[in-house]
């Protein structure tokens, strides 16, 4: 408790809880709830002390995920930018893009519920993130094996060979 | 999956993938093919393709009568064969007038008649067909066509302008609306245009031509850039970079106007104006010096298509730190065409996706790689290779295309191109000056000690046995001043034999003088044993030529 007087520390970061389709509180610091653009955008017409968003599209387990997805990138832009003003050569943005290739090596159910979270709230690079996987999961593929990788009902009327 | 995730989201998706990823994804279900055939899709995946500068440029080629694209996105350069369902006539010479929107003008003339088709690849192929009967038009005048879209009409245009050679004072406009599919004539221009495609950028038309009171052909009086506005239907004139030559063409590079100076059988340089109309904003991008023994004849056949970043097929569009760029050239030199891609490596601090970070030609850097190779499948065997040299001595770039028929194919004739390759590099350095030459091989030496042409250094995808008729090298890494062709100057002389119609000029081919070192493999011997040592190799760096002469060549001036 003296820490706080103290004016070297860090006033303690605000957190706002983010509830889960399924009842789950997640507490997180603001700045990284705010990475959602759905969020952000009522964020200045809610009352201070009513930071709670109940989020009823989105699974905990989802959740979790996305809490990290944007933790990391909230810390790591803090690093690049760090490094940045002191001129110091950082791989920083390497070694994100290396971390969000390895986050979004999901499965296709996952990756489905990322894509719809990330949409739902309205995280850019996110929803960039996933559509670029779905779209390389895709590329390359026959109708047949992307309606059963997507689970897609088959009600396609065309004949791939027929020309127009 | 789709029934649930989000319209835009799907679009978006879609958006991200290639043009025969799109046509079978058509398939997959009412909603997708609704989506994928929504005019604004077209748009939407035409802006991706823009704004993404790695994700999957697409160039389109015409050989003949057989239409390619090509992934510029992807390492190795790929080519398809595009289907459509134009009926051209056997002796019909068939071009691109233009391209908008993901929309392909093209025209196919006969000896009476023109068709103009304006073309939605995506579509299955829909198209629109312009018939124009040439009887019909007026006589003794030059017709330069263009195609774009009018923003205020909201109406792709077939712009056409019929320039006359004398005794006129203006040339004529006519638009062709894709809305009402008529023509209508629209205000005059008081210029003299030469008759080639309008460039389109910025919703405006760009051909060159000169005032009619100015002849043509004087060399006194200046070339203008004229542009046409799609929307405003008029002509105006655009500033020139400060440089004095009078022979240019227009290009379009990434949505910037491009200017090409070229002397005629010795370089091209590309300028580019990085704001619209800016005069200041005229920028040098690179110089490229024709070597005279190059096969291709003239520099003006050289057009620079797109900035190509190496990688893999998807998203590096966030490039940081070290950023690559290429060029894409496509060389046409007859009616059967030869496509040859070049790749630079640009060291460039500023992490960008689009030319306007580049720097001019003093960032091009010693670190050049090369890669290309565009696989067409030809009715008609053709092999072609060609050396493009920056400005930088020596040369920094070998690039090796080749393509023939199987029924034509003979292992001989294999050799024959393979050696092609080789001796071309070779002449190149016997041409130089001695202290350039030693820096050449330096420049040249891998950094590893490899030996001479290590076996796998050239390799063949498919040894262009009856069902192949595709052939790519792949050469990592070449030590010059090793390559002693001595021993087998027979057969040397035979290979010269074989290429001398392709270098009308030179004679330093008949035997180049190198140093010889000991125990050095007859290169066909090895050509041999590489070839055999392909046949089941792991099938490196997809079918594409590397040269890659590592570090030492100095900056261009």
């Amino acid at each position: 408790m003296k820490d706080s007087f103290n004016p070297s520390i860090e006033p303690p970061k605000k957190t706002v809880t983010l509830v889960s389709s399924d009842g789950y509180d997640f507490e997180v610091e603001e700045e990284v709830a705010l990475e959602s653009q759905v969020i952000k955008d009522g964020f200045e017409d809610k009352a201070v002390d009513d930071r709670e968003y109940l989020l009823f599209n989105v699974h905990s387990d989802t959740l979790e995920l996305i809490i990290k997805y944007c933790e990391k990138h909230v810390s790591s832009r803090k690093s690049i930018s760090a490094a940045a003003a002191s001129s110091s050569s950082s791989n920083g943005e390497e070694a994100l893009k290396e971390w969000d290739e390895h986050f979004i090596s999901v499965d296709t159910n996952t990756l489905y519920d990322i894509l719809m979270a990330a949409d739902y709230l309205n995280i850019k690079s996110l929803l960039d993130l996933a559509i670029q996987k779905v779209a390389d999961t895709i590329h390359g593929r026959s109708p047949e094996q992307i309606r059963k990788k997507f689970n897609i009902e088959n009600d396609s009327i065309i004949d791939p060979w027929a020309s127009e | 999956m789709s029934d649930l995730v989000p319209t835009p989201v799907v679009e978006n998706i879609l958006s991200r993938l290639p043009l025969d990823s799109i046509a079978r994804c058509r398939c997959v279900s009412k909603s997708w093919n609704a989506i994928i055939t929504d005019p604004f899709f077209v748009a939407m995946h035409f802006k991706q393709t823009i704004e993404n500068t790695n994700n999957l440029i697409k160039a389109m080629f015409l050989s003949w009568h057989k239409l390619y694209s090509l992934d510029c996105g992807t390492y190795d350069h790929k080519v398809s064969e595009v289907s459509h369902q134009f009926q051209f006539r056997r002796n019909d010479s068939v071009a691109f007038l233009g391209s908008c929107n993901g929309l392909v003008c093209l025209r196919s003339r006969g000896m009476k008649d023109m068709n103009i088709y304006v073309w939605n690849p995506y579509k299955g192929g829909q198209c629109v067909q312009i018939h124009i009967t040439l009887a019909h038009q007026k006589s003794k005048h030059r017709v330069g066509y263009g195609f774009g879209y009018n923003a205020i009409a909201k109406d792709y245009q077939v712009v056409r302008v019929l320039s006359y050679c004398t005794g006129y004072r203006c040339s004529e406009v006519e638009v062709f609306s894709l809305r009402s599919m008529s023509w209508r004539r629209v205000q005059d221009a008081p210029y003299n245009i030469i008759p080639l495609c309008g460039k389109l950028v910025n919703g405006a038309l760009h051909w060159t031509g000169k005032h009619y009171t100015k002849s043509l052909y004087s060399p006194n009086s200046p070339m203008l850039v004229l542009a046409y506005d799609m929307s405003r239907e008029s002509f105006r004139e655009l500033p020139m970079p400060n440089y004095k030559k009078i022979n240019f063409y227009l290009e379009t590079l990434h949505g910037y106007l491009c200017v090409n100076f070229y002397s005629h059988h010795s370089f091209v340089e590309s300028w580019v104006m990085k704001n619209y109309g800016m005069k200041e904003s005229w920028t040098k991008l690179f110089r490229i010096k024709k070597d005279l023994t190059s096969p291709v004849k003239a520099t003006y056949d050289w057009v620079p298509l797109c900035f190509i970043n190496k990688g893999g097929l998807v998203r590096n569009s966030d490039i940081s730190g070290r950023m690559r760029l290429g060029f894409l050239f496509c060389v046409a030199e007859d009616f059967r065409s030869v496509r040859v891609v070049v790749e630079e490596t640009l060291r460039s601090e500023t992490p960008s996706k689009s030319i306007a970070a580049t720097r001019p030609t003093s960032t091009f850097s010693s670190a050049s790689k090369l890669s290309c190779v565009l696989k067409f499948k030809h009715p008609k065997p053709y092999v072609q290779a060609l050396v493009l040299a920056l400005d930088s001595k020596p040369p920094a770039f070998l690039i090796v295309f080749a393509l023939f028929h199987g029924n034509d194919a003979e292992p001989q004739f294999l050799y024959h191109h393979v050696c092609f390759a080789l001796m071309y590099l070779i002449s190149c350095t016997t041409l130089s000056k001695p202290h350039e030459r030693a820096r050449y091989s330096a420049a040249l030496a891998p950094e590893t000690a490899h030996p001479l042409l290590p076996a796998n250094s050239i390799s063949c995808d498919h040894l262009p046995m009856a069902e192949s008729e595709e052939l790519a090298f792949n050469i990592d890494s070449l030590n010059v001043e090793n390559l002693a062709l001595r021993s087998e100057i027979n057969w040397f002389t035979k290979i010269a034999q074989f290429i001398k119609p392709f270098f009308p000029r030179s004679n330093s081919l008949s035997l180049p003088i190198l140093p010889i070192s000991e125990g050095i493999e007859p290169v066909k011997e090895l050509l041999e044993r590489s070839s055999d040592s392909i046949r089941g190799d792991e099938g490196k760096t997809n079918n594409s030529v590397v040269c890659d002469p590592g570090k030492g060549i100095g900056p261009l001036n």
